[in-house]
């Protein structure tokens, strides 16, 4: 629409394109904390994707009690300043949803609002199929960053 | 009505709704007002890598604009664009209504008879870059999702433009160049953009100026705090057609559109799509 456009001429020129960004509410650090220890099964490192500064270390692994957790490490980081940001388990580096066959490619992990250290509990153990966690602008339908698991 | 003013009438009302700059200023103690709507809509995003996202909601954005010039001297002009109110949504969601940057200048030119000039603008923001939309239903995965959609990118950015026109003797056909940079602050990426116009009186009181301009970044900025959503390291080649009719000495109607397209300058954080305007002004 920018910038920098009226949104570039009208934005953007200013005005209209100054970009949509992704919410500062409902932290998923509301999320339940693991009991005692911390076993990792896997773990990978973000690479930033859409120009965004995304970056840190993700784990997958359960607590003492076999509850299963991903864990975003304290040097996580990304563009906060977009909104809600969705975090999923993923097939593959690329996004792909499928929402007629109930995207068998994506398990959505909840919403990410803030940068550090956050866990996520999960239901259940995560089948192996799935190798990646993507950070995806919902609205815009943008990546931000993905990390393999290994 | 003189050529010159004749010109800078069309100009004038080119520039605040199409970003074309001129080398022609308006005579000491004449104004000129304008108020346009324009409306825009899409869901091509293009990343700060270039690569085309289509798969997300449809972005809109409309608003309405008020342009003025005033003559100070006849070689110094003083001008405010302010887009009085801005609203910016995704489909689906609630509409975030704000006022965009507000831009207060001054036009010199350098000599009396040669139409080259500097114009240099202050862009004030009007809100520190946060205005959030909340999506009216929840996601396929029951989230209820929020975006910032801001009209005012929070910091302050410093124009600086240089101008030169040409015109025929009849003033039928004239045309300008120019170029000029973007000084941002808080971080972000300093810009450059250059561009040109060309005009032609079809009728008595019927004009068409096509226009095309492009943007670069020229210095990179240096804060991880400026985000892509405030227009960091946006990249373009956009065109523009403007119909101006004049209804009587002092009334002018004008209506047109502008687009993206890839080169010379590639398409980096921006929604790519055709803006449409339509505007009234009145000059004395």
């Amino acid at each position: 629409m920018k910038r920098k456009s009226l949104i570039c001429s009208i934005a953007v020129a200013g005005l209209l394109f100054i970009l949509p960004a992704c919410k500062k509410d409902d932290p998923i650090n509301d999320s339940p904390q693991p009991k005692g220890d911390f076993t990792v099964e896997r773990s990978g490192t973000f690479t930033a994707e859409g120009g965004t500064p995304t970056a840190g270390t993700v784990e997958y692994g359960k607590d003492e009690d076999d509850v299963y957790f991903i864990h975003l490490g304290s040097d996580f980081t990304t563009d906060q300043a977009t909104g809600t940001l969705g975090l999923y388990f993923s097939t593959s580096s690329v996004f792909t949803s499928d929402p007629g066959n109930g995207n068998p490619d994506l398990m959505a992990l909840g919403t990410i609002t803030s940068n550090g250290e956050q866990y996520i509990m999960l239901d259940e153990a995560v089948s192996s199929s799935f190798t990646h966690i993507i950070l995806w602008c919902n609205t815009a339908g943008v990546p931000f960053g993905n990390a393999a698991l290994q | 009505m003189s050529l010159i003013r004749n010109i800078l009438i069309l100009l004038v009302f080119v520039s605040s709704t199409s970003w074309a700059q001129n080398g022609w200023t308006r005579k000491a103690k004449s104004f000129y007002i304008q108020g346009a709507f324009a409306t825009f809509n899409t869901n091509k995003y293009y990343s700060v890598d270039g690569d085309l996202f289509d798969n997300g909601s449809t972005f809109h954005s409309h608003a309405f604009l008020l342009y003025g010039e005033y003559g100070i001297f006849d070689q110094l002009n003083v001008i405010l664009d302010v887009p009085v109110i801005a609203i910016n949504y995704f489909d689906n969601y609630e509409l975030a209504p704000g006022v965009g940057n507000v831009k207060l200048g001054l036009k010199y030119k350098f000599f009396k008879n040669f139409p080259f000039a500097l114009q240099v603008d202050a862009e004030i923001p009007t809100d520190d870059g946060f205005n959030y939309s909340t999506s009216k239903e929840p996601d396929i995965f029951g989230n209820y999702n929020t975006i910032n959609v801001p009209t005012s990118d929070g910091e302050f950015n410093f124009h600086t433009t240089l101008a030169v026109s040409h015109a025929t003797k009849s003033g039928n056909t004239f045309a300008s160049a120019y170029c000029g940079a973007n000084w941002r602050t808080k971080g972000f990426s300093h810009q450059i953009v250059a561009g040109m116009e060309l005009g032609q009186r079809l009728f008595n009181r019927w004009y068409i100026i096509g226009k095309f301009r492009i943007q670069e970044v020229l210095i990179e900025g240096s804060s991880p705090n400026a985000s892509i959503f405030w227009g960091e390291g946006t990249t373009f080649s956009q065109y523009n057609f403007t119909n101006i009719v004049k209804l009587n000495d002092h009334w002018s109607v004008l209506a047109g559109m502008t687009d993206f397209i890839g080169i010379p300058s590639e398409r980096r954080n921006l929604y790519d799509g055709i803006t449409a305007f339509v505007g009234v002004s009145v000059e004395y």
